[in-house]
């Protein structure tokens, strides 16, 4: 995020949300975006689903799945015609703007409202509304990223922002809401197949001799292969061991038989972990590491604020902090890491990453810091971190316009498959449930999957509110309970994807973001159907055996 | 923000609105003779029961006030109780947030002063002070006590002579009364539980209308006593006095200043409220009920001492009145054509009528005589006629429907305007009143009191001044006599005796102040009955008259029947009587109203009905 | 900028401060019991009264602005009694079943009523004689009107904080109640069991059922950051012997004192699962079946195939994915892991699922 969750709660006269259930998904900043509403700021939920928010949104924008580009290139058009942009920004701070209005002329209110599937004025009202509010914040999440079109869906709202000078103070912004507690911090501590820590370029041969002195040791000059990429490289053959640290993508990947090939294809597999789960399955050998509670850290949220994880308690047994596993490993295979605590292996990271030279455990245990983390970049021991990025300067220096030329989503419904299918996230679980299914009351309150259908679709199949149904796109079928509303559209429908039994990602499609490689959850085609007597006894029994 | 509605026109709060009017009734027709602390209970349990519930010291602690009161009259409450009563609600009252809260401990507290014998006497003996009693409310509110159930039934039963006899057991001017009275009695009227007071003096005119009180013979007198009672005053009080003291068998003698009898009745009451002729029936009545002497002409004090009138009866009864219109300290109050509207409506009641023609009026006061000044100038051809008040339209003193009658004759109310001074022309006749504009500010005594308001003076051309802002007692001699008087008001005690002077009692306005017609002639009866007391006596009069068996209540809702007016564009022009008549359907469907609280209810109980 | 005195203290405060601030500015402690700051100021309790020169009524400091030239004082005999008043109805109303309650010992109303001394009301309590059955059909969270004062804590944070509006104030009667949704039905209500309104409430009122299993004085609390979403809530986990068995939310700069259902209530249970696996396992090629094994033998094995694949077909054959719910320090290991060990640069992490 480029802003912190406080100033565009308190501070923000509009916030267009787009693509974020954050009242679900990240609850604490969504009763915050309620007291945002409370206070008197605008919304705009641009959403294909009647989430909660949009009943107290200025306008909900019922935007078709997989069209935010369309839509955000439709509201530029409009400022651009109507010249509500902030033009003495474009001038001093960006480059490219022409090439951004050659883009988005074609995007007529109509034309854009078309492949939208909205109203041509709420469109135009919501363009004059997010650029004439005064400090309008932008908030997006996984339904703008989750595309195969996801990285022209972020350069785009960054477009938008900069067109109306929407950044770099508070209560403005293009602000995406991370979603796993630390996917900040992992993307910024160098997971990643061509970056190192703090996003330094492997292929930048400065950094690439900088790591080789810093850790002793050649490198591999390879840039390597993101992991959704990776599974078709193990059936290939080309990678032959895999190390899985607490991941699940048995569950979480799309296209879940695809994963399972996948695994399946490998010499040696071995996985991390603190529960048997579907992946773990597959391995060759699980190390049991430990769980938050039982180690010191530092998680990295969403708004590059990198706060404290402490040690609570001990579980018995015989597990390995995970960073000694590693240590272990490495020593094994021949590279001599000394072992250490995390407060050094903090230091470490300070010592290598630039963005983080001011971040120690010392220093956010401080008074100075008064448990309020720091935000990176925190460039010395004496920075105070950076609440709000982009303030004067951006960080290329010109704000660089990225125009984006709208495509539809790889699966398109079709006479077989006619309906469209979403995923998302529910209030009580999180992802694939290994730590929210071992709490029984959540299991009590949210024990099953279930599909949300149209009720006109529901009328057409024949389908009842709470009825067991089959669901099957090309890859897989399942069975769910049916939720008949009109939270979608008709010829929508949109699934939880947490659930073992009945989990969505059987049905999803592997099809990538071209540049991010990120898999487009948001939008597969899929059928659905009644099923036989003895079908639904089976789907009943095995719904109420889903949590183990 | 779901879907923003109008309000229901079927919420609780448009259902409980005719309970709460029900209510309202119920509480300001509180029976008479209630015990003041089960008032206070339920009037702390209502305040309590509108808790929003939010405070502590409101929705905690009103309940628990409220339970100490139950204990004080349950009878386990000690002196303590009220002393931990008073510390709670002084809390309530300090820390409540709103009105409801800390308004109700107030109230309570005031009412723990007002009625502190009260408590105590619970407290200490378990009982309500002897005092304490339901009373049939028409009979206790006239002061008179007339068997008001009584004398409607008769009407009901046709027997309208006979109704006059029951009015006159108590009260002799039932013409007077049937016109003019304000009738306290129709207050606390129990028929307000099921629709509306009663309109009793609709009925008694409907009596005397149909039985002229000169017409129905009075009771037989009693055998001479020899004894001779002098009464000071022929109005009202006098006049009740004398004709109970002749039935009694006393020779009675009234000094009256006047040419003629009735006091105000005549002489501040215009024609128009009560007709002369209507009145000569009362007095031609009392006149006949015994040994009764009237010296015209004659002013006590002035033409005769008091001091030998005294020395020449057995008793003496002083119901002067309060004759004499109060002045303004103004500037051109001295001015021609300013005049005293008790003074005006004297000379109105003596048959000289002024005439106004093509002048402008203005008098100033807001009660009665105000009204009836105003309405006489009006009848004198004023061009122009106004009322001009200090205060607000609600605050006059002068019953609402008279000044109803007033403007709907179009007479105009000028209020919150205090006169300031009188302007006059070459001649020295008056040529214009000025008044200050005023607010209305916090209460003094009770009654909001007007301040000067941030605004110009104005001026009002007018060629009459007529100051109606009260009256006087011409007190002096009898003062000088030995009767002690407050502001020239005559102390006299419940019994209308006159403190130190044995035999001497005084009644009506002069030991009130100015008052009802309906107050003196309550007077005027205590003071016959203490003074043939003093004199040695305890007479009975037969009066000749049995009240009738009463019929079922009728429980159907009906309107109450009001008295109609000739149209104001007519009787704004004469001083013909402006009220009509009930029709017989009228007068006997508001009998049928009646509940005849004498016979249902606490008036068959020992002192359930007063005296 | 507007002067006061407190208790003698003279004081420059903001225009617009109330009474309560400039007091607690100033180190001047006013007790508060319905107050929480910036949510719930409804001034119902009337503890925090205070007499100020002049004023007829005891104001409430805590919604009663400082106004140029005002002397308060805090702790006049007037002041004190009027609170012991306040406590001795709040108590007359209140179930005393101390022993039994979870917020023994953490019970803010139990604090007050000892620091001033009342313990016991001289009031029968007229709300007593009202029936009112417990409501406890949540799986996690429970009301005990017999417990409650009233305070609307729980209404304002449902409404305020969490901006959820799922708790209303309902009367019963001259009596108000909390509408708490928790009962059978609590599917159908708009509550999403975050508990917040359980961590604002003074009493036992309503409370997270398993603070049934500790008391206040048994636990550490080890202030933390929450494992589920990159909100990056800040909040306690409290442990006793040695097991975590709550969470109460800390005042992070992203959280301000809220937590959701996932960050109150599923984050701990998780850690001591009897479904952890507690020593390195190996699969059996023959059976396909995993058998415990020595952390040795295991890691031996791991470093071993590792290495004969990186040596064999170069690092490029090697892949190491990172968990984004693992904390930096881990993950910055993994990639060093990855990168140096296995001599390769595929290693990524889930970022994109």
């Amino acid at each position: 995020m480029t802003n912190t969750i406080q100033d565009i709660t308190q501070d923000a006269n509009l916030i267009l949300l787009i693509g974020s259930n954050p009242e679900e998904a990240h609850p604490v900043f969504g009763m915050q975006i309620r007291q945002a509403v409370q206070r008197g700021a605008h919304l705009l939920v641009a959403d294909p689903r009647d989430i909660d928010l949009s009943k107290k949104a200025d306008i909900h924008l019922k935007l078709k799945p997989g069209t935010n580009v369309a839509f955000v290139n439709g509201m530029m058009h409009i400022i651009i015609e109507e010249g509500l942009q902030n033009q003495k920004f474009i001038d001093e701070r960006t480059e490219n703007f022409e090439e951004l209005k050659k883009v988005t002329e074609p995007y007529t209110a109509e034309k854009t409202a078309e492949i939208c599937g909205i109203d041509p004025q709420q469109l135009r009202e919501a363009a004059r509304l997010y650029a004439t509010a005064g400090n309008s914040a932008i908030l997006y999440c996984l339904g703008v990223t989750e595309h195969t079109s996801g990285t022209e869906g972020v350069m785009s709202l960054a477009n938008l922002a900069m067109l109306c000078g929407m950044i770099g103070r508070p209560g403005t912004g293009v602000n995406p809401i991370r979603g796993q507690n630390n996917v900040q911090g992992a993307c910024d501590m160098g997971a990643d197949p061509d970056k190192f820590p703090g996003y330094q370029k492997i292929t930048d041969p400065k950094v690439f001799e900088k790591f080789e002195k810093a850790w002793g040791t050649k490198l591999n000059p390879n840039p390597g292969t993101k992991a959704t990429q990776c599974f078709h490289k193990m059936m290939t053959g080309d990678i032959k061991g895999l190390f899985i640290f607490g991941e699940d993508p048995v569950r979480t990947d799309p296209d879940t038989n695809h994963v399972i090939h996948a695994l399946k294809s490998l010499d040696f597999f071995v996985i991390d972990e603190l529960f048997m789960t579907e992946t773990a399955k597959y391995a060759d050998v699980i190390l049991p590491g430990r769980s938050y509670a039982e180690k010191e850290g530092t998680f990295t949220n969403t708004e590059r604020r990198v706060q404290r994880v402490r040690k609570a308690v001990e579980i018995e047994g015989n597990t390995m902090a995970d960073t000694d596993i590693f240590t272990e490993i490495m020593n094994r295979m021949g590279y001599p890491q000394p072992k250490l605590t995390p407060a050094q292996i903090m230091d470490e990271i300070a010592s290598v990453t630039p963005s983080f030279a001011g971040i120690s455990h010392e220093r956010l245990d401080s008074e100075e810091v008064d448990g309020r983390g720091l935000q990176w970049p925190c460039t010395g021991k004496d920075h105070p971190g950076t609440r709000i990025m982009h303030v004067g300067k951006f960080a290329r220096g010109k704000g660089l316009f990225q125009p984006a030329e709208y495509r539809a989503s790889c699966e398109l419904p079709d006479d077989e498959y006619p309906l469209v299918m979403m995923t998302g996230r529910i209030l009580y679980h999180y992802n694939a449930c290994a730590m929210t299914d071992k709490t029984e009351g959540i299991n009590e309150i949210a024990p099953e999957a279930f599909i949300e259908l149209n009720t006109a679709d529901a009328e057409k199949y024949g389908i009842a509110d709470g009825e067991m149904i089959g669901i099957s796109s090309r890859r897989s079928e399942i069975s769910a309970r049916a939720r008949v509303s009109d939270k979608t559209r008709p010829g929508e429908t949109w699934m939880p994807f947490h659930y073992l039994k009945a989990g969505a990602n059987w049905l999803t499609s592997a099809a990538l973001d071209s540049i991010s490689a990120t898999p487009e959850y948001k939008v597969c085609a899929i059928k659905v159907r009644k099923l036989s007597p003895e079908e639904t006894e089976a789907a009943e029994a095995s719904a109420r055996t889903t949590l183990a | 923000m779901g879907k923003m509605l109008l309000a229901d026109p079927n919420r609780v709060d448009v259902k409980i609105g005719a309970l709460l009017r029900k209510f309202e009734t119920k509480v300001r027709v509180y029976p008479p003779g209630t015990c003041p602390i089960t008032a206070q209970l339920s009037f702390l349990e209502a305040s309590m029961n509108q808790t929003c519930g939010k405070c502590v010291p409101c929705r905690d602690g009103l309940p628990q006030l409220a339970e100490m009161l139950r204990s004080i009259l349950n009878g386990d409450a000690t002196m303590d109780t009220l002393k931990e009563m008073k510390s709670l609600a002084e809390f309530i009252r300090d820390s409540a947030d709103c009105a409801i809260g800390y308004q109700s401990a107030q109230d309570l507290l005031d009412g723990m002063e007002t009625f502190k014998i009260e408590y105590e006497s619970h407290v200490r003996d378990h009982i309500c002070p002897s005092n304490v009693g339901q009373k049939v409310p028409c009979v206790n509110l006239c002061p008179a006590h007339v068997d008001i159930p009584a004398y409607i039934a008769l009407i009901r039963e046709e027997k309208y002579a006979d109704a006059v006899r029951m009015i006159r057991k108590d009260n002799p001017l039932p013409t007077a009364c049937a016109m003019i009275c304000e009738h306290p009695c129709e207050e606390r009227c129990r028929r307000n539980l099921i629709d509306d007071s009663l309109n009793i003096r609709g009925l008694k005119k409907y009596a005397v209308d149909h039985a002229a009180a000169d017409k129905v013979p009075v009771p037989k007198k009693n055998p001479s006593t020899g004894k001779s009672i002098a009464v000071i005053g022929g109005g009202p009080a006098g006049l009740t006095a004398a004709y109970f003291l002749a039935l009694m068998g006393h020779r009675v003698v009234i000094y009256e200043r006047h040419d003629r009898l009735g006091g105000m009745l005549r002489y501040g009451i215009p024609n128009y409220r009560f007709p002369k002729d209507r009145l000569e029936e009362d007095v031609r009545a009392i006149l006949d009920a015994g040994d009764i002497e009237v010296v015209y002409r004659t002013e006590i004090g002035k033409d005769l001492s008091v001091e030998d009138i005294r020395k020449q009866y057995d008793a003496m009864f002083v119901a002067i009145g309060a004759q004499r219109g109060k002045k303004l300290r103004m500037d051109g109050v001295d001015a021609g054509n300013v005049e005293s509207a008790v003074e005006m409506l004297d000379e109105v009641g003596n048959g000289k009528l002024p005439d106004y023609t093509g002048k402008r009026v203005a008098v100033i006061g807001g009660g009665n005589v105000a009204m009836d000044a105003a309405r006489t100038a009006l009848r004198c051809h004023a061009e122009d006629v106004m009322i001009v008040y200090r205060r607000r339209r609600e605050d006059m003193t002068a019953l609402d429907t008279e000044i109803e009658s007033a403007v709907m004759e179009g007479i105009e109310l000028l209020t919150l305007d205090a006169p300031k001074r009188i302007e006059t022309d070459e001649k020295g006749n008056c040529s214009a009143l000025v008044v200050q504009p005023q607010m209305i500010g916090p209460y003094r005594g009770g009654r909001p009191s007007p301040v000067d308001a941030d605004k110009p003076e104005l001026r009002i051309p007018c060629e009459v001044v007529l100051i109606a802002v009260g009256q006087d007692i011409v007190s002096k001699p009898f003062e000088e006599f030995g009767m002690a008087a407050d502001r020239g008001v005559f102390r006299a005690g419940l019994d209308t005796a006159v403190e130190n002077l044995p035999g001497v009692y005084a009644g009506g306005d002069c030991a009130t102040g100015p008052s009802t017609a309906i107050r003196a002639i309550a007077a005027g009866k205590v003071a016959a009955h203490n003074i043939d007391e003093y004199l040695g006596y305890h007479h009975k009069i037969d009066f000749q008259v049995e009240v009738p068996v009463p019929r079922e209540n009728n429980r159907v809702p009906t309107g109450r029947a009001n008295i109609s007016e000739r149209p104001p564009y007519i009787r704004r022009n004469d001083f013909e009587h402006v009220e009509n008549s009930f029709t017989h359907e009228e007068a006997m469907q508001e009998c049928d109203r009646c509940l005849r609280c004498d016979h249902f209810g606490c008036g068959v109980l020992k002192g359930g009905m007063d005296e | 900028m507007i002067h006061v005195t407190i208790d003698g203290m003279q004081m420059e405060v903001q225009e617009g401060t109330t009474i309560l601030q400039a007091a607690r500015g100033a180190g001047i402690h006013i007790p508060t019991l319905c107050y929480l700051e910036g949510i719930n100021y409804v001034g119902s309790c009337r503890v925090c009264v205070v007499e100020v020169e002049g004023m007829e009524k005891l104001p409430t400091a805590c919604n009663t602005p400082a106004e140029e030239g005002m002397v308060v004082q805090t702790m006049s005999e007037r002041v004190v009694n009027a609170r012991k008043m306040a406590l001795n109805l709040l108590l007359s109303n209140h179930h005393r079943g101390c022993f039994s309650c979870p917020s023994n010992g953490a019970c803010e109303l139990q604090e007050l009523c000892y620091r001033y001394g009342v313990e016991e009301s001289t009031f029968a309590g007229a709300r007593k004689q009202i029936e009112t059955p417990p409501v406890e059909g949540h799986p996690f969270l429970s009301y005990h009107p017999e417990l409650c004062i009233h305070c609307e804590r729980c209404v304002s944070t449902c409404a305020k904080a969490t901006g959820r509006e799922a708790i209303t104030f309902r009367k019963t009667g001259m009596f108000g109640i909390i509408n708490a949704p928790f009962g059978e039905d609590y599917k159908d209500t708009l509550c999403e069991s975050c508990g917040n309104c359980a961590q604002n409430c003074p009493t036992g009122a309503i409370t997270e059922k398993r603070k049934k299993k500790y008391r206040s004085w048994e636990v550490s609390r080890v202030l933390t950051t929450c494992p589920h979403c990159a909100v990056g809530c800040q909040m306690y986990l409290l442990v006793k012997d040695g097991k975590i068995v709550d969470v109460e939310a800390a005042d992070g700069p992203s959280n301000h004192k809220l937590l959701c259902v996932k960050g109150r209530s599923a984050s701990f249970d998780f850690v001591d699962s009897p479904r952890r696996i507690r020593t390195p396992l190996i699969k059996n090629k023959e059976t396909g079946e995993f058998e415990e094994a020595t952390w040795d033998e295991a890691l031996d094995l791991v470093a071993e195939k590792f290495t004969d694949i990186r040596d064999s077909l170069g690092g490029d054959a090697l892949a190491g994915f990172a968990c984004s719910r693992s904390t930096n320090e881990d993950i910055y290991m993994l990639q060093k892991m990855v990168r140096t060990a296995f001599q390769s640069n595929n290693t990524d992490n889930c970022a994109r699922v």
